[in-house]
């Protein structure tokens, strides 16, 4: 059974269609990106994973329920990792894990021993006590990858996880999700950074104007463009496949 | 009970991003004490320029004195705007006062010319008295409390309410404000906890911030006032059940708005707006009669009552309880339901499942 699936899937606002017929499915452990410009309906996709939103059609399930009609159990589910990073700038790296914890946690009986595994993990234990507003973005979205892991979920949904931070950065964030998925974790992100999805996942979507355009590893992508058909002798990036499938105009 | 703790530790470490806001609710009642019962905390002498003073008349003015002792009347030959002039010399013959008194106001302020004119009259009846007391009207005044209080100690017990109004709602509506602000509702809206738990939590958050913002109030007003008239222990039941209500009715604003300025504007403007339609001013005897109908309608009307009964033994009846209680009750459903609709449960789209 697959950890998540999306079939035929269609979210509406008002005139704009953010998901047209949408359909993926994720199993267990594995490392899924959902990759497209700017507007293509990535957002909604997790918003409508996670029962912020209701599809118009379509089947959405988690761990084999609905989460419009389990929405409560699965919560307990999933972490999520919004694209802002949401957290309180007067507070510090435990002050804000403690209450995020008392909105996620049932039990709170280990909750210093969760918050300390989690700050060594993300590597913030030596500013746990600095207050957020002094933290680097690349900071805050590690703490922010922390958070969501408060609760022990067995699925990680990331929204563009290395927005805004630089090279070394987001290298270090990948590690952690790398790290995350070997300990069986399964991890949905959402990406426009080809590097990221080439390095990072075992299974990419293409999608543009809400709609499945290419499914498949980073290899496979590659592969579909035809080598021979490249002049450069080296293979086509997957910034090639990803220019390749959605053009070159911007979006924004 | 830890849950409870982080959100309370939350609420409070969080002030800093709202710091003006929590400084406003802490000194907008001492400034509105400062300003209406500061200036009025000792009986005012009226300048007048008498221009005869060797009449008997003139005389009896300077015993004309309120029960503290401080003249209703203070000669003042520089006084510009006031003359009075006995033209022909008061005199009471057969138990007839007459005589002439010319008072010349020289200002359109129809509120001076009111008050003068009703001490001109206090001090003719004074005068009156003084010459034939035997045969003076004997008026006998029932005070609605035990003890009339002083202007200033009676606008001490009535801003008590505008300020736990100003600062409960405004905490109230921050709480949830600030969410909307720093992007933090997702995670309040995809938290599986039970909404009791997390409103508890943001109750709890404002109401101790409250409890902080009420303390410096009282101990202001008492060391101003050089006592304590927030003595009776039944005020804590009456300060909780008005900050219960205020926060309350301040969440289920904050998740409306979503924005700080707006709740900013929204607590201080409808607080005040409450409090003076509450008869936070005093009676409201002599008031158009919609004027009367909305203030006994508003709840706020009955926690004056209720300080106003604690602090100086004003009347108070059970339906002053009874109906901020109710209100309360309300306050509290409606929460609940707008929490659970507009954040605990996802969002409703065309399809049904």
């Amino acid at each position: 059974m697959e950890t998540i699936l999306f079939k035929d899937v269609v979210k509406k606002y008002k005139s704009i269609i953010a998901n047209d017929n949408l359909s993926f499915s994720v199993n267990k452990g594995e490392i899924f990106g959902l990759l497209g410009p700017n507007g293509s309906g990535k957002t909604t996709a997790i918003k409508l994973l996670t029962g912020l939103l209701y599809p118009d059609s379509g089947e959405i399930k988690i761990l084999g329920k609905s989460p419009m009609k389990d929405w409560k159990a699965l919560r307990y589910s999933f972490g999520l990792v919004p694209q802002e990073t949401s957290l309180y700038p007067d507070l510090n790296a435990i002050q804000n894990l403690q209450f995020a914890a008392s909105l996620y946690m049932d039990d709170l009986k280990k909750i210093e021993e969760t918050i300390h595994h989690i700050l060594d993990l993300v590597e913030l234990q030596n500013r746990a006590k600095d207050k957020i507003e002094t933290y680097s973005g690349g900071m805050k979205r590690r703490l922010s990858i922390g958070r969501a892991l408060l609760h022990d979920p067995e699925i990680i949904l990331l929204d563009e996880p290395t927005l805004g931070v630089d090279v070394q950065g987001s290298h270090r964030i990948w590690e952690y999700i790398k790290t995350l998925a070997k300990s069986g974790k399964t991890i949905f992100v959402t990406t426009n950074v080809m590097s990221e999805a080439d390095y990072l996942c075992s299974k990419l979507l293409i999608i543009d104007h809400g709609k499945n355009i290419a499914l498949g590893t980073p290899d496979e992508l590659k592969e579909s463009l035809g080598v021979k058909e490249i002049t450069i002798k080296k293979k086509p990036s997957l910034d090639d496949v990803f220019l390749h499938y959605t053009g070159r105009p911007l979006r924004d | 009970m830890k849950r409870l703790l982080f959100m309370i530790k939350t609420s409070i470490l969080a002030t800093g991003s709202s710091l003006p806001f929590h400084v406003i609710a802490l000194l907008s009642p001492i400034l509105f004490f400062l300003v209406f019962a500061g200036q009025l905390d000792k009986d005012i002498s009226f300048p007048i320029n008498f221009n005869t003073t060797d009449t008997p008349f003139y005389q009896s003015i300077d015993n004309y004195r309120s029960p503290a002792g401080t003249p209703y009347y203070e000669q003042d030959n520089n006084c510009t705007f006031i003359f009075v002039t006995e033209t022909e010399p008061l005199k009471v013959i057969n138990n007839k006062l007459s005589g002439s008194i010319n008072q010349k106001i020289e200002s359109i302020d129809k509120n001076i010319t009111k008050n003068y004119r009703n001490r001109l009259t206090g001090a003719l009846s004074n005068f009156f008295y003084t010459q034939f007391p035997e045969k003076a009207i004997q008026i006998s005044e029932t005070s609605l409390y035990e003890k009339d209080p002083s202007w200033s100690s009676f606008f001490a017990a009535s801003i008590l309410i505008f300020g736990i109004l100003l600062s409960g709602l405004l905490f109230g509506t921050l709480s949830f404000t600030r969410e909307w602000e720093l992007n933090c509702i997702d995670l309040f809206k995809l938290s599986p906890i039970n909404p009791i738990y997390i409103l508890s939590g943001k109750f709890l958050g404002s109401f101790v911030k409250s409890i902080i913002t009420v303390i410096l109030y009282i101990l202001f007003v008492t060391l101003k006032l050089k006592m304590l008239i927030f003595n009776s222990p039944d005020i804590i039941g009456i300060i909780f059940l008005a900050y219960f209500t205020a926060i309350i009715i301040g969440m289920l604003i904050g998740i409306v708005l979503k924005q700080p300025l707006v709740a900013f504007i929204t607590a201080l403007v409808g607080s005040m707006l409450l409090w003076v339609l509450g008869g936070g001013f005093g009676t409201s005897v002599g008031m158009a009669k919609g004027i009367q109908m909305i203030i006994n309608i508003n709840p706020i009307s009955k926690y004056v009552k209720l300080v106003l009964h604690s602090c100086f033994n004003g009347p108070a009846s059970l339906v002053d309880v009874l109906y901020p209680v109710m209100i309360l009750i309300i306050s509290v459903f409606f929460l609940y339901l707008k929490y659970y609709k507009e954040i605990y449960k996802p969002q409703f789209t065309s399809v049904k499942y």
